[in-house]
């Protein structure tokens, strides 16, 4: 059966160069200290060889009319998630990251929000200071097609206080927030660590990745953060999910004997998780049939789509092709509306096709 | 050791034969039984972790952390608790029941008389004192 309706929670838009960001600086300090290459563009992807004038990424993607053409009749609405700031987990100046975030999100509302009532947006925020990122969401919430916040992660897990201004702007907005890896995962310093004495190649970064959502959930889950925002919602976006079952198997057998050591938790965390946690199905998972047998062990409302486009296929038919049926249309829209749901209903044009 | 039995009830020997917290066991019926006396009184249950099969009775027997605000502890000495030595799960001593509801099962619990100084376990009745 096909799919009649899809939401892709997960289109990467890009930018070329600094030159376009240059307008959207509001500071004049900063406008300077990018007009003279102090900072530019990121890469639009971690993977080697994936710049934005490289071969891999097809000029269409930094082309809002080209990317909304591009969609298929069957898709409702498309979530835009800055890829190229999930890259300022590496940069350790914290004003730098706010402020390309900042000049981002105001581009992507100028340039790509009005090109196609379809698209939605992710706010990008730095996570290097919560307290700004909070100010972040707080500037652009009321825009109704904001429908999410993403970030990349640092070398703080996500239970910890550090995010909790970033989780009350976006709880209080109703703005699920979806955290993306940024290729730095793994560095000494700054980014999301991963176990070991840290990887060497980008093939190692990229096969431990699962590592850092696996700690940031339990992280999310012991440190109490469901109970502190009972509104929160976080999706774990370019991690897969077939790694969150045997965790959570885990956690449940965990919690049983150390509940004392986590007495805020009244009920098992795997149902925290069914409650809060989403997990992207994009093109970091490995859509074999095992994998789908082992996502069909989540709770149903766990797995969204997201294209992963410019890098992934972008065809949610073929993705979905081997989700047991009972599946596929939560995957492919249900949840995703249950999730986003919240300002969705809001924006003009919702469920509505362009015409 | 071994109850003496007299009816229904099984004496376990005198009040001041327990020592406060510190479990004794008994052969009761050909039931392995712990019976313990605590500030709150005197407890009886089955040397049976309810999970895998531990002698429970080898356990702490203290109070426990109630549900409470992220990154708060409250301790409640208030409630008996037992908490197994394999995996610390936790039963309340007065019915069994799992501390924090990490499990359905519950430890099995006995009645517990004290008469002219001297303690009895009634195998039938119950659970609960």
């Amino acid at each position: 059966m096909s799919l009649e309706s899809v939401f892709d929670a997960e289109l990467h838009p890009l930018i070329e160069s600094r030159e376009q960001l240059l307008s959207h600086v509001a500071d004049e300090s900063w406008r300077e200290r990018l007009r003279s290459g102090e900072f530019g563009v990121p890469p639009a992807s971690p993977h080697p060889g994936a710049e934005v004038e490289g071969r891999k990424v097809p000029a269409a993607a930094t082309d809002p009319a080209a990317v909304a053409a591009a969609l298929g009749e069957e898709v409702e609405a498309a979530l835009l998630v800055p890829a190229q700031a999930m890259t300022t987990a590496g940069w350790l100046n914290h004003g730098m990251a706010a402020t390309f975030c900042a000049a981002l999100n105001d581009l992507l509302v100028a340039e790509w929000l009005l090109a196609e009532p379809r698209f939605r947006l992710a706010l990008a925020v730095a996570p290097h200071d919560g307290a700004v990122a909070a100010e972040e969401i707080e500037r652009l919430a009321s825009n109704p097609a904001v429908a999410a916040v993403c970030m990349p992660l640092i070398a703080v897990n996500m239970g910890q206080r550090h995010y909790h201004p970033i989780y009350a702007a976006a709880e209080r907005h109703g703005l699920p927030v979806i955290v993306h890896p940024g290729g730095f995962e793994g560095s000494v310093i700054g980014p999301a660590s991963l176990g070991g004495v840290g990887p060497r190649t980008p093939e190692e970064t990229f096969s431990m990745l699962p590592q850092v959502a696996m700690a940031n959930l339990a992280s999310l889950i012991y440190d109490g953060a469901f109970q502190r925002f009972p509104e929160l919602r976080v999706v774990f976006a370019g991690f897969g999910f077939s790694w969150a079952p045997p965790v959570l198997w885990r956690a449940d057998s965990e919690w049983r004997g150390l509940r004392v050591d986590v007495p805020w938790l009244t009920r098992p965390p795997s149902e925290y998780v069914a409650d809060h946690v989403r997990f992207m199905v994009d093109s970091a998972c490995e859509l074999r049939p095992e994998a789908w047998r082992v996502g069909a062990m989540l709770p149903p409302s766990s797995l969204i789509y997201g294209s992963d486009l410019p890098f992934g296929e972008g065809d949610a038919e073929r993705a979905l092709a081997g989700a047991p049926e009972d599946m596929r249309e939560r995957i492919a829209v249900g949840n995703a509306r249950e999730t986003f749901g919240a300002r969705l209903g809001a924006a003009a044009g919702v469920g509505e096709k362009a015409s | 050791m071994t109850a003496t039995a007299t009816a229904e009830r099984h004496c376990v020997g005198a009040v001041e034969d327990f020592d406060e917290g510190r479990f004794r066991v008994f052969e009761i019926a050909g039931r392995p039984i712990g019976v313990v006396r605590t500030g709150e009184g005197f407890f009886a249950v089955r040397n049976r972790c309810p999970h895998q099969g531990a002698e429970i009775c080898a356990g702490r027997v203290a109070g426990t952390m109630l549900a409470s605000e992220p990154g708060q502890f409250t301790y409640s000495d208030a409630e008996s608790v037992l908490a197994c030595p394999w995996h610390r799960w936790e039963f309340r001593l007065a019915d069994g029941v799992s501390v924090g509801s990490v499990t359905n099962k519950r430890l099995v619990t006995y009645a517990v008389e004290v008469e002219d100084g001297e303690v009895y376990v009634k195998l039938r009745g119950g659970r609960g004192r």
